[in-house]
């Protein structure tokens, strides 16, 4: 009982002292203060073989094998120079970290830079319980890479420390760094398949032939359409007045009427699926959303604290799961 | 590193290269057969890269094991000896190849050779392999950093592996030269079933052949004070008082002697307490430096007295003999110390009596052999006034009638009949055993002793070099009056055999039979000369560099050795190392930038003599344009001055974007900064 207090306070500390050592950033430089270098395993390992060596040469007053053994300790110390060096002076800085959902790796891009002449190789970037990547980065130069960090639980919450290491070129010394690189991670609840609330609003454009669609606009079947906007991105691509584009008038959006499109429209609501726990409901509030955006449905999301109204596309998928990730659970 | 870590083709190549390069080194003295189960398992390990074989199964896995250790058991029967180890530890190697999987097999592997390469040492710490060792710490040292890093070009590691090695010399040597050096925390017995070349336990006619033809070194002898007559240099090794009509021996086995022996310390007190007496100045002291035999016994001069340590104990024996308890299989140091040419009689010292038991000894011979040589013995004793007399008499036979030759007549069953009375042609192994026959014949007690007589200076003349073709044999009688007395027939035959060595005593025909004196590789031997220069000033300053040299040099420059010195001392090639290493990680950047702004200056100069300066804060871009913007702009006369206008401000142009590709392509600056350094040459 004590123990376990005693180390989480132990790891309160530490934290802390980390945190005031490296404080969060978006932009990092490797350098003295925040590089730690240890012999790794094999580096201990191979102490020890130096050792044997030692015990060998001193036995039999080998001069040759004490020199052996000296060389192999000073190349033991010449390798924490290397390796110290192979971190510092590098920095990272965070470029776009990618939604995901709960359950799944987060992408989160990164740009590793090279201020120097000199390359860097081998060095291992890793999130806290995400994945290894390993980089080599020539002079002047900079890459991009992408890292995978797991996202377990939804919401919306600070990324782990990034730590980035060398063993190179001996591995014999491990050289680190925790680098908070102030990510907010956005996870959206993990989908739960899940019907519709409501059999009678499975209407799905698909089943109109294609002629029809683009009849829309040249039958003069005005009333479905509202109006026409410039396109954004992540409008759906049947939506685009590919007429007017051809026109010679750029890409255009057309938005329904929503009225008129009553059999298209869809409520997702928090209260359809008031047999489930809080998670439930929002993993399978997120479904839908998804289904919806892939049915290029016409919806909307009520929430016990919040109603977003209806509207399609990529943004306002977003917006939808968005909500549910920063929605109030029992874990937030 | 594990989860990222794939075995790669070269990565198997290179680890079979440092397997190679190791098992190289211990060539000399593994056993044959595993040289057998060597290549085996390289062949199925290279046929598994080449994806023709499939792995070995657990079973035959097993199976090669429990079969090397069994041959291994067989082979040395005491696996607790150092070479049985090191046989173990590379068999160990030779089966893990055929099972690498993961980033620790290699790791364990690579640590394994370095420890293989460093126990090679043991066996042999000559300048040669000393330096095949450097080599293959190389080339485990370039493995090890092929193991920790992916997409570097093998050119670069090798440059990474030299650099490190060396720069890491200096703290080593430093290490090496100040660190307290401790005595052997326990030790192992050397075990060795290498025949090496060397003076052996029992004499045959026909044996000193090999000897004579070789050129190996024996012995390296360094005088402290006083230097000796050649005719004086009988390195005295071991006495053999049993014949059996064809072959000398000793009636007690060495091996026997060396552990067994009786009164070895009464013998040792008793010659050191004789030197210790002895006020003529006849002692001399002297070092030897001995090449191991694989045998038991010390040389030197006689009586020989060892004053210093040596790795193991040491047994006098009652004939003068000094016996080390283990063979020795390393090279051996001793301080030695004899009394020259002077008796015990003159040394006012009453001879001890032979006992009846040890006159039977020593003029024994077998029954029915060499009746010829009894009975021409029994004959000329008569003939002679007194043992010297007789004595006297048989050396003046020999130098009348024999010669001096290493290829003499083979001889069969009566050999000393047949050398004395028909062939008459041989060397010392003929002349000293058919001496001591005569001898026994009339009942004077004597024995054949074998070691080396004379040697060669170095080329530098501070030392005296004994090689194998210098082994010798030689004969010592009992005389009542003088106790035991050294004779050499040969010398009687060849004196220049004594005084200038095998080669000169022999006729020119048979010269090239001796290693090393055929005028056509005259430079050769000159050579050789130099070499062993080298080799014995790396014994003197590398292998011998014990506490006590340490201690010398240490307080030679540095006073009194405190421990706050010896911990600079260890500071000091830290922060070098430490320098050395941050200025060649480094020194390619300043470098690089220093040549950006040297072109750019250049520029300016360029520019500014055409009459444009550089505003300050300006970029060169910004400078390139307004300059070439102002040369269109500048009214012109001629046409030919037109021309070459048009000229300068194409090339301020091109500059312009060179310096921008400069900017934004780092990769390939070197060449754009020497396009750029040509450009404005012709600006």
């Amino acid at each position: 009982m004590h123990l376990t207090w005693l180390s989480n306070s132990l790891r309160q500390f530490y934290k802390q002292w980390l945190h005031r050592r490296i404080p969060p950033n978006q932009q990092q430089s490797l350098y003295r203060k925040n590089i730690f270098i240890l012999p790794s395993k094999a580096g201990v390992f191979f102490l020890v073989v130096v050792l044997l060596l030692w015990l060998l040469g001193t036995n039999y007053q080998n001069n040759i094998i004490l020199i052996l053994s000296f060389l192999l300790l000073s190349l033991v110390n010449t390798c924490i120079l290397y390796t110290y060096s192979n971190l510092s002076g590098l920095s990272l800085q965070i470029k776009k970290a990618y939604p995901c959902f709960a359950g799944e790796y987060m992408h989160i891009e990164c740009v590793i830079k090279n201020n120097s002449q000199r390359p860097y190789n081998n060095i291992v970037l890793r999130w806290q319980y995400g994945m290894e990547t390993v980089v080599n980065v020539s002079p002047y130069s900079s890459q991009e890479v992408t890292l995978l960090l797991a996202a377990p639980k939804r919401g919306v919450y600070k990324a782990n420390r990034l730590i980035v290491s060398s063993i190179y070129p001996l591995g014999l010394i491990r050289a680190w760094a925790h680098l908070d690189m102030d990510v907010d991670m956005l996870v959206y609840p993990k989908p739960i398949a899940a019907h519709f609330p409501d059999a009678r609003l499975h209407i799905v454009e698909d089943d109109q032939p294609q002629e029809n669609q683009e009849s829309i606009v040249t039958t003069g079947e005005f009333d479905n359409i509202s109006h026409v906007r410039h396109y954004q991105e992540g409008d759906p691509p049947k939506h685009i007045a590919w007429k007017n584009y051809a026109k010679g008038q750029g890409l255009t959006t057309k938005i329904f009427n929503a009225v008129a499109h009553a059999e298209s429209q869809q409520w997702l609501d928090w209260d359809d699926f008031s047999g489930f726990s809080i998670e439930g409901r929002l993993s399978r509030l997120c479904h839908c959303i998804l289904q919806a955006s892939e049915q290029e449905l016409v919806y909307g999301l009520r929430l016990p604290t919040k109603t977003i109204g209806l509207g399609t596309g990529k943004m306002h998928k977003q917006a939808l799961l968005r909500e549910l990730a920063l929605y109030k659970g029992e874990g937030n | 590193m594990d989860t990222n870590f794939f075995i790669t083709r070269n990565l198997i190549v290179g680890l079979l290269l440092v397997y190679v390069s190791v098992v190289f080194l211990h060539v000399s003295h593994l056993p044959v057969w595993t040289f057998a189960l060597f290549t085996f398992t390289v062949l199925w390990r290279v046929n598994i890269l080449r994806e023709k074989w499939p792995s070995p199964r657990r079973v035959l896995r097993t199976l090669l094991v429990v079969l090397s250790f069994t041959l291994l058991f067989i082979d040395y029967q005491n696996l607790a000896a150092v070479e049985p180890m090191v046989s173990l530890l590379l068999l160990a190697f030779t089966l893990k190849l055929l099972e690498i999987r993961y980033y620790r097999d290699f790791l364990v592997l690579i640590f394994l050779s370095y420890f293989v390469i460093a126990s090679s040492f043991l066996f042999d710490q000559s300048v040669l392999h000393t330096f095949f060792g450097v080599v293959s710490t190389v080339i485990t040292t370039v493995v090890l950093i092929q193991v920790n890093s992916i997409g570097i070009s093998i050119n670069s590691r090798i440059r990474l592996a030299l650099k490190m090695l060396l720069q890491s010399l200096l703290l080593a040597a430093v290490m090496m030269l100040v660190l307290p050096r401790l005595n052997p925390l326990w030790t192992v017995p050397l075990q060795s079933g290498e025949a090496l070349v060397g003076v052996s336990d029992s004499m045959s006619p026909g044996d000193f052949d090999q000897l004579i033809r070789s050129n190996e070194l024996a012995l390296r002898i360094t005088f402290e004070d006083q230097i000796i007559e050649r005719s004086q240099m009988y390195w005295r090794g071991l006495v053999f008082d049993q014949f059996d009509g064809r072959r000398w021996q000793r009636s007690e086995p060495v091996g026997i002697t060396a552990t067994h022996h009786q009164g070895s310390h009464r013998f040792q007190a008793d010659l050191r307490e004789s030197f210790q007496r002895d006020s003529s100045g006849n002692v001399i002291h002297y070092e030897v430096l001995m090449e191991p035999t694989g045998q038991h016994w010390l040389y030197g001069l006689s009586p020989l007295l060892i004053e210093s340590q040596t790795p193991h104990p040491l047994v006098y024996t009652q004939n003068q003999e000094v016996l080390q308890k283990q063979k020795i299989h390393q090279r051996v140091k001793y301080l030695a110390a004899s009394r020259l040419g002077i008796t015990r009689h003159s040394n006012n010292q009453p001879v001890k009596q032979l006992s009846i038991r040890e006159r039977e000894q020593y003029i024994a011979l077998p029954v029915g052999s060499n009746p010829r040589t009894y009975d021409q013995a029994i004959i000329w004793r008569q003939q002679a006034s007194s043992d010297q007399d007789y004595i006297n008499n048989v050396l003046q036979f020999f130098r009348e009638n024999f010669t001096y030759t290493l290829s003499p007549p083979k001889l069969s069953r009566h050999t000393s009949d047949e050398f004395l009375f028909s062939t008459q042609q041989g060397f010392c192994e003929h002349f000293s055993s058919s001496f001591v026959v005569l001898m026994r014949s009339v009942g004077i007690p004597s024995r054949i002793v074998v070691g080396y007589q004379g040697g060669q200076w170095s080329s530098d003349k501070t030392y005296l070099n004994v090689y194998q073709r210098d082994a010798h044999a030689w004969a010592e009688v009992w005389l009542e009056s003088q106790g035991w007395v050294r004779v050499d027939p040969t010398a009687a035959v060849a004196e220049v055999r004594i005084e200038r060595g095998v080669t000169a005593a022999l006729p020119e025909s048979e010269r090239e039979l001796v290693g090393r004196t055929s005028s056509v590789y005259q430079w050769l031997g000159q050579l050789q000369n130099q070499w062993q220069l080298i080799d014995y000033r790396w014994q003197q300053w590398v292998l011998d560099y014990d506490s006590q040299k340490q201690k010398t040099l240490l307080t030679d420059y540095l006073g009194n050795i405190t421990p706050l010195k010896l911990a600079f001392l260890i500071l000091l090639p830290l922060l070098v190392t430490a320098s050395i290493v941050g200025f060649t990680l480094y020194r390619s950047h300043r470098i690089h930038n220093a040549d950006e702004k040297k072109v750019y200056t250049t520029l300016q100069r360029k520019l500014s003599r055409l009459g444009i300066d550089s505003i300050k804060g300006e970029s060169i871009n910004a400078y390139c344009e307004r300059a070439a913007k102002y040369l269109a702009q500048k009214p012109v006369s001629t046409e030919s001055t037109n021309e070459s206008m048009n000229k300068k401000i194409l090339l301020i142009n091109t500059i312009k974007n060179e310096f921008e590709r400069l900017l934004y392509q780092p990769d390939s600056s070197v060449n754009t900064l020497s396009t750029i350094k040509k450009l404005l040459k012709r600006l």
